[in-house]
């Protein structure tokens, strides 16, 4: 592993020094390609500024809100439709119809309903986690089988105690690897409905950039982007490992 | 009066199944795959619905919900909790029933001493060999202190030497503890080696009770004999004893060496995988060889059922393809018969 880690440096490093020199030559005007140490430099001083954290609070609490919402309401109903046959019947069709559609599919109907404030970024975070942690949980939970069920009620479980003791340490595992995709799904969904109907954001941030032609200040923002991403992900990539290797099925 | 009783209990699998076990009995339910054994276990514990009425000390418990019936259970799939140690196991139970933390304590410790896995109180159940998890799961069951302790082809999958270590541990275990255990395998041995009784279970329903050698030597159904190993039974009507542990039991016209140890001997049985055929008389092993005819040859892969007629009985032989080549059997052909001694049971007056 640790010699991978140096290969993968090495390669990240090698594509960024190659994109500072291509740039560099001024094949293609620097306007259109600036090099890297240029996006680095807009990047600090939109920070500076205090205009990308001003925007990047409000995406964070975009996404962590509506992102947290789906999840959570998401693991709830996939434990009841696990753990109730009717439940599972009638909700499971309708979950995979909306699992179907694609988070941002649902903005134009939204900037409907719901108008252009702040819960329109959260209703589609939130369309865009529950529907696949829903499908996570009922499929993690149903793994579990029904032989530990049965001995724990014999062992003095009610249905709550079931749910609880049982199926969501059971499901976890599942959980966990389909909330390492979904959050940086969620990113993605909210970038784009602020670069569709919002007036604050990253997603403003990059359309305003690309008003006033700022390649620069479009690649820092996709940079703030990738890495907020890659460190959700990260996170819960290291619970799942963590876990897993404590119950014995990795390490 | 009887520990557990089920009347006309019928549901997806069972077809009108009555049975009484009695108090602090081992009783094994014995059935080929598909008989209903594992659902019979499951009306007892009322993990699924069935019409008809199950008795614990002679009260229905037919309204009471599996975690308030006293039970004891171990799948098949022993049904671990992955995400919890052993110690976490085995105290599930009594936590669930707000047990003070140092009784909780207390018996967890016990439970796992009693099974010989103290050491292991700190693993995860993947990170145990098939008899640690066996164990595992046993504690966990014994630990809230059932009333009755249901297991189902628990050692299946273990290793034969194994198997043979957990069942004599179970078989004091539960001598010692008293309580009530529905023991379901597939196995006729280990239903001989466990069981106080054998209900034998075919099609959804119960159609022999009794000891297993009641029940090796009358069975009451050619599908009994054939899942016991007890085809051939053979009436006897006389004995000698020939000396320390061994007799010649009189039966017909056959003069059969039989192990013994007291007893009038009346019946004696040899398994059909057991029967020896050959062309010849061996010169150096004469005894219990005798001369029959082959009635019927019938191929049941990896062997024939070839079936002999020997004076008055009709004995099975189940022959193996590759031998059954050698010997070029054919019906109506005369052949030898060895019944070898070690494989030889019998029944005594008294026993039955």
């Amino acid at each position: 592993m640790r010699r991978l880690g140096v290969v993968s440096w090495i390669s990240i490093l090698a594509a960024l020094g190659a994109w500072e020199a291509v740039a560099r030559l001024n094949i293609v005007p620097t306007q259109l390609f600036p090099p890297l140490s240029k996006v680095l430099a807009a990047l600090v001083q939109m920070v500076l500024s205090g205009e990308l954290p001003r925007h990047y609070a409000r995406t964070l609490a975009r996404v962590v809100l509506g992102f947290s919402l789906g999840s959570t309401l998401g693991i709830a109903v996939g434990l009841a439709a696990a753990y109730r046959r009717l439940t599972y019947g009638t909700l499971y069709p309708l979950v995979a119809l909306l699992y179907a559609v694609p988070a941002v599919a649902w903005i134009p109907l939204f900037m409907l309903w719901i108008g252009l404030g702040e819960g329109l970024p959260v209703a589609v975070v939130f369309m865009c986690s529950f529907p696949p942690m829903v499908y996570s949980t009922l499929t993690g939970a149903r793994s579990a089988g029904e032989d530990l069920v049965r001995v724990a009620k014999t062992l003095g479980a009610d249905d709550l105690q079931v749910v609880t003791t049982v199926l969501l340490p059971q499901a976890l595992p599942h959980i966990l690897s389909g909330l390492k995709v979904e959050a940086g799904m969620a990113w993605r969904s909210c970038f784009v409905t602020e670069m569709v109907a919002m007036s604050s954001g990253l997603g403003l941030l990059a359309m305003e950039a690309q008003s006033i032609l700022r390649v620069d200040q479009i690649l820092a923002v996709v940079m703030v982007l990738a890495a907020s991403n890659y460190l959700f992900h990260w996170i819960f990539e290291r619970l799942e490992v963590s876990l897993l290797t404590k119950w014995g099925v990795m390490g | 009066m009887p520990a557990i009783e089920l009347r006309g209990v019928s549901n997806f699998a069972l077809r009108g199944v009555d049975l009484e076990v009695r108090d602090g009995e081992l009783m094994v339910i014995l059935g080929p795959n598909g008989a209903g054994k594992t659902t019979l276990l499951n009306v007892i514990a009322g993990l699924v619905s069935y019409e008809g009425s199950v008795l614990f000390d002679g009260a229905p418990v037919d309204d009471i919900p599996p975690r308030e019936r006293g039970i004891g259970y171990v799948p098949q799939s022993l049904a671990l909790f992955t995400h919890m140690t052993v110690w976490d196991n085995v105290a599930y139970g009594l936590k669930l029933r707000g047990l003070p933390e140092d009784e909780v304590r207390a018996r967890v410790k016990e439970a796992l001493s009693l099974l010989g896995i103290e050491h292991l109180k700190d693993r995860y159940p993947r990170r145990l060999s098939g008899g640690e998890q066996q164990r595992v799961a046993l504690a966990r069951a014994l630990v809230i202190e059932p009333r009755v302790l249901l297991l189902d082809e628990p050692f299946s999958n273990l290793d034969a030497p194994l198997k043979r270590t957990l069942r004599s541990e179970l078989r004091s275990l539960q001598s010692r503890t008293g309580i009530t255990t529905l023991f379901v395998t597939h196995d006729a041995s280990e239903a001989e080696e466990l069981a106080d009784r054998v209900a034998v279970m075919i099609g959804g329903r119960v159609i022999q009770v009794g000891t297993f050698e009641q029940i090796f030597f009358n069975p009451s159904a050619r599908e009994v004999a054939n899942l016991l190993g007890s085809q051939n039974v053979l009436e006897c009507e006389g004995y000698r004893v020939v000396s320390q542990g061994l007799a010649e039991a009189l039966c017909g016209d056959l003069r059969i060496l039989v192990p013994y140890d007291g007893g009038a001997v009346r019946k004696v049985a040899i398994p059909p995988d057991k029967v020896v055929l050959s062309r010849d008389r061996s010169k150096r092993a004469w005894f219990n060889t005798f001369k029959g005819v082959v009635e019927r040859i019938e191929p049941s892969r990896p062997s024939y059922r070839v079936e002999i007629s020997l004076g008055r009985f009709r004995l099975l032989a189940m022959v193996l393809e590759g031998e059954m080549e050698t010997l070029g059997l054919r019906e109506g052909d005369e052949i030898y018969v060895k019944l070898p001694i070690k494989h030889v049971r019998i029944l005594v007056d008294g026993s039955e």
